[in-house]
């Protein structure tokens, strides 16, 4: 068992999505993070394990390397896209609630901006770090993200913006959604931002990088007996 | 030297033949963050794959419009462009302050490739339209060089110096004053327009000031004039 979930987390860590994935050559006709999930799921192996110790763990050791330096967008990509694929596969036992996602994050670019690209790979990331995101998409105003928190009940929320204009927003924005819920965490990030702006405007973090949103969520699940589902 | 400005064109729009805004296989590479040496089998693929419809749906334009029929002066910390307060942010205005003219410069790629980003975006090709939306970066800072090149053509051709290029949203500059900046430009100049925060439509576009004058001076490096540490373009030039 332990073996098969190795080789999961090394084909989430390379990236090899399944026997046909060319990529990486030196893995070219092994089986890959597909076919070797439909494997663990007939030899019983408990769909947790199989989220925990081989699709999850490949994840983190992307986002470790990605951390270092020692990879880049590009490749976290091409991981999260296997973890996703196979995670197609475990959609039957979320259904069921024989295992959970992490908890739900809300994510948009805010009012103003129509930038999207930094957005859509945090979503990716996080995804592909086991939790479920509502995506909102563009220039979305404080209104948009209140009803989607109330209709999901959730407790993240990611704030994103390009434009030193539009990233004034967020204050605002900010200050409505804390004025309604308290307990909301709010996350901001985009390249003209940094930690002192997110302080100002009374966001909980930034992150310069998607990796470092997924850790510091991963750390309130992990710190807090808050439910974030 | 008013003599020399007032001979130097008005508004000059640029025909830009797309084959000269290229971007070869390693300079989207390195915008990636890799060189030929380390780069992921995986993301060569891509980029091979890609190289063609970049190229094929890059639609560069550019245009000048020197202000030289305008008075400028300086006032504290910002540049006057007959009654229009330009730039609170010393940073760029103590390089701009003695310049006899400024000319404000535009270019675009078009939004061609910016739909295709959406297509593989919403599609799930999340590393395609990543690649391509990094190329396009790259390609409408080459139709911006194309352009200022033709600035510098112009203004040596008289004698005279120009500045750095400086951007709204770069080096202080707030990025509100992409209102002011445009309502120096003719409507639409060059297909462009702006939203109400100031984004200029298409995404992939960049509009621009530069002094000219006998006593400016090209820096070596735009970037080492600011202080702003956080800013990516300047994180890219400290790597």
């Amino acid at each position: 068992m332990k073996d098969l979930l190795n080789q999961i987390s090394i084909c989430i860590e390379r990236g090899k999505v399944s026997a046909q994935s060319p990529h990486p050559a030196d893995m070219k006709g092994l089986a890959g993070a597909i076919e070797l999930t439909e494997e663990a799921l007939n030899n019983q192996i408990p769909a947790k394990a199989i989220l925990e110790n081989g699709l999850l763990k490949g994840m983190q050791a992307v986002g470790e390397k990605f951390r270092d330096g020692r990879i880049f967008i590009p490749e976290v990509l091409i991981s999260a896209k296997a973890m996703n694929s196979a995670m197609e596969l475990l959609k039957p036992y979320f259904i069921s609630g024989e295992i959970k996602l992490k908890g739900k994050v809300i994510l948009g670019t805010v009012t103003g901006d129509l930038h999207d690209i930094g957005k859509n790979i945090l979503r990716m990331v996080l995804e592909g770090g086991g939790w479920q995101v509502i995506d909102l998409g563009v220039n979305v105003n404080a209104d948009k993200f209140i009803n989607s928190i109330k209709e999901h009940n959730a407790k993240i929320i990611g704030f994103s913006a390009l434009l030193t204009t539009t990233m004034q927003n967020m204050e605002p924005m900010v200050k409505s959604i804390k004025e309604i819920f308290d307990d909301v965490v709010i996350v901001v990030g985009g390249a003209p931002l940094n930690k002192e702006f997110a302080n100002k405007i009374n966001a909980d973090a930034y992150f310069p990088a998607p990796q470092g949103m997924l850790d510091y969520i991963d750390n309130l699940v992990n710190n807090s007996n808050q439910s974030y589902e | 030297m008013s003599e020399i400005l007032k001979s130097l064109p008005t508004i000059l729009e640029l025909c830009i033949d797309p084959k000269d805004v290229n971007i070869s296989k390693s300079e989207l590479a390195f915008s990636l963050g890799y060189s030929d040496q380390n780069i992921p089998d995986h993301v060569a693929e891509v980029i091979d794959q890609s190289m063609e419809l970049i190229h094929q749906n890059v639609m560069p334009s550019g245009g000048i419009v020197m202000l030289h029929d305008k008075n400028i002066t300086t006032e504290n910390d910002r540049i006057v462009i007959d009654d229009i307060y330009l730039m609170s942010e010393k940073i760029i205005s103590k390089y701009l302050r003695d310049s006899d003219t400024v000319a404000i410069l535009v270019a675009t790629i078009g939004d061609k490739l910016e739909h295709i980003v959406k297509q593989k975006m919403d599609h799930n090709e999340f590393l395609t339209g990543y690649v391509i939306d990094r190329a396009a970066s790259e390609l409408v800072e080459k139709t911006v060089q194309i352009v200022e090149d033709r600035l510098h053509q112009i203004t040596a051709e008289k004698k005279i110096s120009i500045t750095n290029r400086y951007s709204p949203g770069y080096c202080g500059w707030n990025v509100k004053d992409q209102h002011k900046l445009f309502s120096l430009l003719p409507e639409d100049f060059c297909g462009i327009s702006l939203t109400e925060s100031s984004l200029m439509i298409p995404i992939k576009s960049i509009s621009a000031i530069i002094g000219i004058g006998d006593k400016v001076r090209k820096e070596d490096y735009a970037c080492k004039l600011c202080e702003i540490d956080f800013c990516y373009k300047k994180q890219a030039y400290m790597k």
